[in-house]
């Protein structure tokens, strides 16, 4: 039968191959063979389309068990059995792995079946970050959190760390933007027996036109939009064209949230930051605010990429906590636990502190 | 015969001036403004016999319309010690006021001075009164006066220290610190507990905007309208004075 996976092996010695981050190079670890990820990328293609092929008999064979019953067809596409060409072992993974790696054999496997119907990337950002590095970021995060609970860091075990591959949509855009703003001058002076506020209110109108490059909006159902958007921002300067050979070793996600039901979210980021930009630009006043505006999308390109994340999962206390690090810059965002007794009690320093403080600042004010 | 008049009137007005400072001498309290009546003064004046008598001290009070011989009050509040009030066995201390000028002096020999200071004391005896006197209460005020007086002396011969108001529990200002530090506290904990999740939503795009893009092609401030707001200032009713000298103590100011 053949196999409906393809697994990423080094054409010199067939020992399983992983992409290093922070290189444009992929390095055989056996046998010290270096070779270019176009190269590789051409050498698996034909595996790739013959895999697919596979794959699609396999399709078909398998709905016609799901026509025994057990499973919905939502279930049977939601879940899929995928075999590993290097140690045969059958791997299940969800509708939307795009590469993962064989939990027996450990090899990088990549899923072209999924590629079907689905755009291919336009783009992706190589992963700089190791694992050792996502556990070393990891640990930073940990310092100088005064409430984390002092068992947190010795009972708490990392579950899985895991190497993803997000989809992301690049959002560029050139807007049109108009506001109002009230905007007030206030002048204080003292008579001999008044003090006098003059505010003189102003009606200010801006317009003008500005272009936003690449906003990123994850296209991937399963990740946080805001874990996705705390992550940001990621150096575009490193990006480069898609390869499949980069993700080999790493697991990948296609998108699930098409670009169209992605443009909201970056048109709102658009719209507040455009009038910002017009807002900055209302000098010489105490004060201002918006009260009307308008912004107009002349012109929108959308980019499909793929972003290195690092998905760190732990447990404490049988609750299990996640955190994300930008593959790319190591930026770490998650939430940890916190120990409410401590959270009191640095409350209450401080009210030991700060009481009597205003207690004799106020005594003396009131005395006078 | 007219020189005998003259000698006459001579007499009779020394007489009279001799009477006047046998009576400012005897009497503690000395109402030449006429703000008390008599049984008004009549109470005074035996509040203040019986605080003197548990302290062995002396008080005065004289109320004038302006004070003689255009010298300040406190050097007059300082000479109606010395001359009526002088040699209290545990200090001596006066009040005077001007009711022309709204002057207020309390003037302290140097054995009452170390009982009520010239700063802590005084400032804190005059807020006992100072408000009665604004308002119009000046029976309420003097009783006031000499209540503080008795405090301050109980004070300081039970703790060997003068009284400094300053030192006394105030609730005010302990509800106030109380208010202010539980805030504190509160949003120090809450800034804690949000510093253990940096998960926050981007709600802008500036760090994506092409810095060279922006172009800003209408600019338009129109002025509406002025609004004025108006405040008085807080007028203080006390313009502190003092004519301390080597020999008195005190302070005075407006009421």
């Amino acid at each position: 039968m053949a196999s409906s996976s393809v697994a990423y092996k080094c054409p010199n010695c067939s020992a399983p191959l992983d992409f290093k981050p922070g290189t444009q190079k992929i390095t055989c670890e056996y046998c010290g063979t270096e070779l270019d990820a176009e190269a590789i990328e051409a050498l698996f293609q034909a595996k790739e389309a013959m895999a697919a092929e596979a794959a699609e008999r396999e399709d078909e064979k398998w709905d016609t068990a799901v026509a025994g019953g057990e499973w919905t067809a939502e279930e049977a596409e939601a879940f899929k059995s995928y075999t590993c060409e290097s140690c045969g072992a059958e791997i299940v993974a969800d509708g939307n792995t795009m590469a993962t790696e064989c939990c027996y054999c450990g090899h990088a496997v990549m899923l072209p079946s999924r590629f079907e119907g689905m755009l291919k990337p336009d783009y992706i950002i190589p992963f700089k970050k190791t694992k050792d590095d996502a556990k070393a970021a990891l640990k930073a995060f940990y310092e100088n959190k005064w409430l984390l609970p002092s068992l947190f860091k010795s009972q708490n075990r990392i579950e899985a760390i895991q190497a993803l591959y997000v989809p992301f949509w690049l959002f560029d855009s050139e807007v049109d933007a108009y506001a109002h703003f009230r905007a007030e001058k206030i002048h204080i002076y003292e008579t001999s027996d008044e003090e006098v506020t003059e505010t003189s209110h102003y009606e200010c109108l801006r317009s003008g036109s500005m272009a936003f490059s690449r906003i990123p909006v994850d296209g991937s159902e399963k990740m946080d939009d805001t874990y996705m958007e705390s992550i940001e921002p990621f150096d575009y300067s490193e990006m480069v064209p898609f390869s499949n050979a980069y993700m080999t070793g790493f697991l990948a996600d296609k998108y699930d949230v098409d670009a169209e039901a992605s443009v909201p979210r970056a048109d709102k980021r658009v719209q507040q930051s455009a009038i910002d930009v017009l807002s900055d630009t209302v000098e010489g006043y105490d004060s201002v605010h918006c009260t009307e505006s308008d912004v107009k999308k002349q012109a929108g390109v959308v980019a499909y990429c793929m972003a290195p994340v690092w998905i760190v999962t732990t447990r404490y206390q049988d609750k299990p906590y996640t955190f994300m690090m930008n593959g790319q810059s190591g930026k770490v965002v998650g939430s940890l636990p916190y120990d409410m007794k401590k959270a009191v009690a640095y409350g209450l320093a401080v009210f030991a502190v700060v009481l009597p403080i205003v207690y004799y600042a106020a005594k003396w004010l009131l005395a006078d | 015969m007219k020189k005998f008049l003259r000698i006459l009137q001579g007499a009779c007005l020394a007489f009279l001036l001799i009477c006047q400072t046998a009576a400012l001498a005897a009497a503690p309290v000395v109402d030449q403004a006429k703000l008390l009546n008599s049984s008004q003064r009549e109470a005074l004046t035996a509040k203040i016999q019986q605080v003197e008598a548990a302290h062995k001290i002396k008080i005065g009070i004289c109320t004038m319309q302006a004070v003689p011989g255009g010298i300040s009050i406190g050097k007059y509040a300082n000479n109606i010690l010395d001359k009526n009030f002088a040699n209290g066995e545990n200090g001596s201390i006066v009040l005077v006021l001007a009711m022309g000028s709204r002057d207020w002096y309390i003037s302290t020999d140097n054995k009452m001075r170390a009982k009520i200071t010239d700063e802590a004391g005084i400032h804190g005896l005059k807020n006992l009164f100072l408000d009665d006197l604004s308002n119009g209460d000046y029976s309420d005020g003097f009783h006031h006066f000499v209540d503080g007086i008795d405090r301050y002396l109980s004070y300081y011969e039970k703790e060997g220290v003068p009284y400094d108001p300053g030192d006394e529990f105030d609730i005010w200002a302990a509800i106030i610190a109380a208010a202010v530090a539980a805030a504190s506290g509160f949003f120090f904990a809450y800034y804690l507990i949000c510093g253990m999740s940096n998960v926050t939503p981007a709600v802008e795009a500036s760090a994506y905007l092409k810095q060279d893009s922006v172009d800003i092609f209408q600019r338009q401030d129109r002025y509406l309208y002025t609004t004025v707001t108006r405040r008085q200032k807080s007028k203080s009713s006390d313009s502190s004075s003092s004519s301390s000298d080597s020999s008195h103590g005190g302070g005075g100011g407006k009421f």
